[in-house]
């Protein structure tokens, strides 16, 4: 906006407050400040240079040169059209923005004066006071003459008259009984010294250089500016923020009005009820709005305290005014998606807040029922998950769809024809509970009860990058997962866990069958369960080329056999990318160990596995059959390598449960002999890796100190308490989360 | 010919003569040594600063000790500086607990960001960070003497717009 129309406009809106149009005048205000805040950076500085002052104010906040004094005329025009409160409020923001402008001093003190608060006004005289003079004296800066021989006139004016209505008082005071009196005297000294908050620091500055030992309060938030302020809260927490919220009301106003602090983040207390998220709603809402995208970025229910207040929660988040969310994950022991069309329905199918929803994680129970109308209703969708975390055999959760709601009957219709799919969809991932497997249940699968097949399979989601199914069933579906993978060529994460009736074996044949064009990076295929074994003879090395680039390769239960094995990693490894290779627990995967010390053809070893996977980083080896004597060997194979060769970063041996500290003592090779050498400094090459992790198995931590003193490993983890994965009960994703 | 010395004049007279090196911990300085000559430094010069010398003595100081230290870049991309606060060395936490007065220690954190002496000034944040970290709303009251200017009814809402969280 060009300079003339922002003055001509200014000039009209002066001359309607001269005229007493206020209602008018005010009307303009309102835009011209709008306008004022909204510009760029860039622009703010361009015309601070035009009007001849410096691009950044060396206090306060860098505005619009005209912002002040537009701020000013309207909490004006509010004084005469009464709205004091509104006055109060622009008054303020002056001295936000500009701690030195004695003319929003001035302002605040009038308007306080007015509300009958003569003592918060004596406060905001005596802040300004003190605020300009420091500033004076620091930064030799200059402030109008006359508004500061003003201002500090206005402040003793005051101080004389609350002193002699304090006197006045102690006067009366004096007419009753001594006891009382004493009492009564010591409140009011109590109530002078809260008169005078920044006496002492005042003080300070005029006394010089006499020592305290002692250290002397001063609040940080009146001498920093904004940005300082925020380098300072920028690393708390935000229960402590909330705690630095209570201090005093300046403290309160500066940092809500910094919503970097908040990240814009708001994870929810666990079993919340609907009063505790209404009244945090007010307070995100006050941050978020400060915020340049004014969305919640990511609201998280994690659980609510029963079902009625669930309902009002999900009420809330749909339809509290100016409260538009991006990412929503809700998990609840009562939710479903069923309940969440029920509370649209309510609505009448406005989605309100949820209208630009990108990321949507739900924690439900039983099974999703009319998926297709998510498509119809978030068409934004850039990561959605649906996690079964609740096994309702019974699907009652049906109960609650609107089926007599015309439009949603309307939708439904659509959504069953209709071709359109998520086309921004990246991430999707769909976990089942494991007790809704045909298998597993007592009830039959089917419309009214629940679903163990994988939804979604039937669409295309043509920028999917990441897919994951979890403790499905996959009987009759494979051909459908060919085809959704042909039709998902930006895919490059695959998490394939727990399935029933879906092999490894039959997931690489599919690969070979359909041949879709994908290039995966990561590939998680976790088998239900040990099955006949395979050593992949009926591939070639180049069969799948689109394994070729794989850098993550995680194996947790599989039937591979040792042959299968190294098999699958030089096809994996084409491209020499495999950096991190899981292999949990697999029948028919051997090392050698001290009951299974069968010759060559039947043990895998360290060596075997690097050679196919030269650039190894990360190695996994969980829940397997290794022991003592397996480690050493794993020292005898490094060493052979000459360490050099290894690119060992991580080792994990968790669940491993025969290995003991004087195996791994053995692994590192850390003999007395050894020690002794490092003690006196001598420098040989020997096996240093970053990370070591061995969760659940008891390993005496002396041991494990002398491994990281001596600089064998740098972090070492040893949780005896973790849980295996499985035994969880669903899958290693609900964990993670 | 001699090194040529900066000297630090602040504001209320009292004069710093400083090497080169010290004196460009601060990018302020810096890039005012660079406008004065396009050759570098070829003769002394003199740096008026609007920093009072009490202050000015304690930021030198400070420069002095870290005149040889390397200081990671500050990462323009990255998005919130302090998600890593710096590590504070004893020494730092020393000079932290010798400004008797918290005055001082604003001044200083001041001074580093009109100095652009960008370890110092997240040094100084960190510090006044940590003294409030774990302490209850009252104690940080009575650490920074901050009246509390709320009503009952106003502290009562204030307390119930954070029950949502733990």
């Amino acid at each position: 906006m060009s300079l003339e129309l922002l003055n001509e406009k200014l000039e009209l809106a002066i001359l309607y407050f001269k005229t007493a149009e206020y209602n008018k005048a005010l009307k303009l205000y309102d835009v011209l400040v709008k306008l004022l805040t909204n510009l760029s950076i860039s622009t703010i500085k361009k015309a601070r240079k035009e009007k001849g002052i410096v691009e950044v104010p060396v206090i306060g906040v860098c505005v619009h040169p005209s912002l002040v004094s537009v701020l000013d005329q309207r909490a004006a025009t509010h004084e005469k059209l009464n709205s004091l409160s509104k006055a109060l409020l622009d008054a303020q923001q002056i001295t936000r923005i500009d701690p030195i402008s004695c003319k929003g001093y001035l302002r605040i003190g009038k308007i306080l004066r007015r509300m009958g608060r003569d003592i918060d006004a004596y406060k905001s005289y005596q802040e300004g006071i003190y605020i300009i003079d420091r500033s004076i004296k620091q930064h030799n800066i200059i402030v109008p003459e006359k508004l500061l021989l003003q201002l500090k006139s206005q402040y003793k004016d005051l101080n004389q008259k609350l002193r002699t209505a304090s006197q006045r008082d102690r006067s009366s005071s004096d007419e009753n009984n001594s006891s009382q009196n004493r009492a009564s005297q010591k409140s009011l000294d109590r109530k002078l010294n809260q008169l005078l908050p920044l006496k002492r620091s005042s003080e300070d500055s005029v006394s010089g250089r006499t020592k305290r030992i002692q250290k002397s309060g001063v609040d940080p938030f009146l001498y920093l500016s904004q940005d300082l302020i925020e380098l300072i809260f920028s690393q708390f927490p935000l229960n402590s923020l909330l705690k630095c919220h209570k201090v005093c009301k300046l403290w309160y106003n500066v940092l809500t009005n910094i919503p970097a602090l908040y990240n814009n983040k708001f994870i929810l207390k666990p079993k919340i009820t609907n009063s505790e998220f209404s009244s945090g709603i007010k307070l995100i809402k006050k941050i978020v709005h400060k915020s340049y995208s004014k969305q919640v970025k990511v609201l998280r229910v994690r659980s609510t305290v029963n079902s009625a207040h669930l309902s009002k929660v999900i009420d809330l988040i749909i339809q509290e005014p100016n409260f538009s969310i991006q990412n929503l994950e809700i998990f609840d022991n009562n939710l479903s998606f069923q309940l969440i069309l029920s509370r649209l329905s309510k609505f009448s199918w406005k989605l309100n807040n949820l209208n630009n929803l990108q990321e949507l994680r739900l924690g439900i129970v039983g099974s999703i029922r009319n998926e297709n109308l998510l498509i119809q209703l978030f068409p934004k969708l850039k990561h959605l998950s649906m996690i079964v975390t609740v096994p309702e055999l019974s699907g009652s959760s049906n109960d609650l769809l609107p089926v007599t709601d015309k439009r949603y009957q309307k939708l439904i219709e659509i959504s069953l024809v209709s071709t359109s799919s998520l086309v921004f969809l990246e991430t999707l991932a769909l976990v089942n509970h494991p007790q809704l497997l045909r298998s597993n249940s007592r009830v039959a699968a089917g419309n009214n009860t629940f679903n163990p097949y994988p939804i979604f399979l039937d669409k295309t989601f043509p920028n999917l990058k990441e897919l994951s199914i979890a403790s499905y069933e996959f009987y009759n579906t494979l051909p459908m997962l060919g085809e959704f993978l042909t039709n998902s060529p930006n895919l490059t994460k695959l998490i394939m866990e727990n399935n029933v009736n879906f092999k490894l074996l039959d997931f690489l044949q599919l690969l070979k069958n359909y041949n879709p064009k994908l290039k995966l990076n990561k590939l998680i295929f976790r088998e239900e369960k040990l099955n006949s074994a395979t050593s992949l003879n009926e591939f070639d090395i180049t069969d799948l080329p689109q394994l070729s680039s794989l850098e993550h390769l995680d194996l947790y239960g599989s039937s591979l056999s040792n042959k299968g094995l190294l098999k699958l990693l030089r096809m994996c490894n084409m491209n020499g990318q495999l950096n991190t290779i899981v292999i949990g627990p697999a029948g028919y995967i051997h090392f050698k160990t001290d009951t299974f010390p069968v010759g060559s053809g039947l043990i895998l070893s360290l060596k075997q596995l690097i050679r196919v996977a030269p650039n190894l980083e990360r190695l996994y080896l969980n829940e397997l059959d290794l022991d003592n004597s397996t480690l050493k060997d794993f020292s005898r194979d490094l060493r052979d390598m000459n360490f050099k060769k290894s690119n060992l970063k991580l080792l994990d041996l968790s669940f491993c449960v025969k290995v003991e500290g004087i195996g791994l003592i053995d692994l590192f090779d850390a003999s007395s002999t050894n020690l002794k050498r490092i003690a006196k400094g001598d420098n040989f090459d020997r096996l240093s890796i970053d990370e070591l992790v061995i969760d659940g198995v008891e390993i005496n931590s002396q041991t494990l100190k002398m491994l990281k003193d001596f600089k064998y490993v740098k972090e070492i983890r040893n949780d005896i308490n973790k849980r295996k994965w499985k035994v969880f009960g669903v899958n290693s994703l609900i964990v993670s989360n | 010919m001699a090194r040529p010395k900066v000297t630090l004049v602040s504001s209320d007279g009292e004069t710093f003569i400083v090497e080169q090196r010290v004196a460009e911990r601060s990018i302020t300085i810096k890039s005012a040594i660079e406008f004065a000559g396009v050759d570098g430094l070829t003769a002394d010069i003199e740096i008026p600063l609007l920093i009072e010398g009490k202050v000015l003595k304690k930021v030198v100081e400070w420069c002095e000790h870290y005149k040889t230290t390397k200081f990671p870049e500050p990462d323009e991309n990255q998005v919130d500086v302090l998600s890593r606060p710096p590590v504070l060395t004893k020494w730092d936490n020393k000079f932290f607990r010798l400004c008797f007065e918290q005055d001082m220690m604003f001044e200083i954190i001041m001074a580093a960001n009109y100095l652009n002496i960008n370890q110092l000034l997240h040094v100084g944040c960190t510090t006044v960070a940590n003294m409030m970290k774990g302490n209850s709303t009252e104690q940080i009251r009575e650490l920074f003497n901050v009246p509390n200017d709320f009503t009952p009814e106003e502290e009562a809402a204030i307390k119930r717009e954070d029950r949502w969280t733990k």
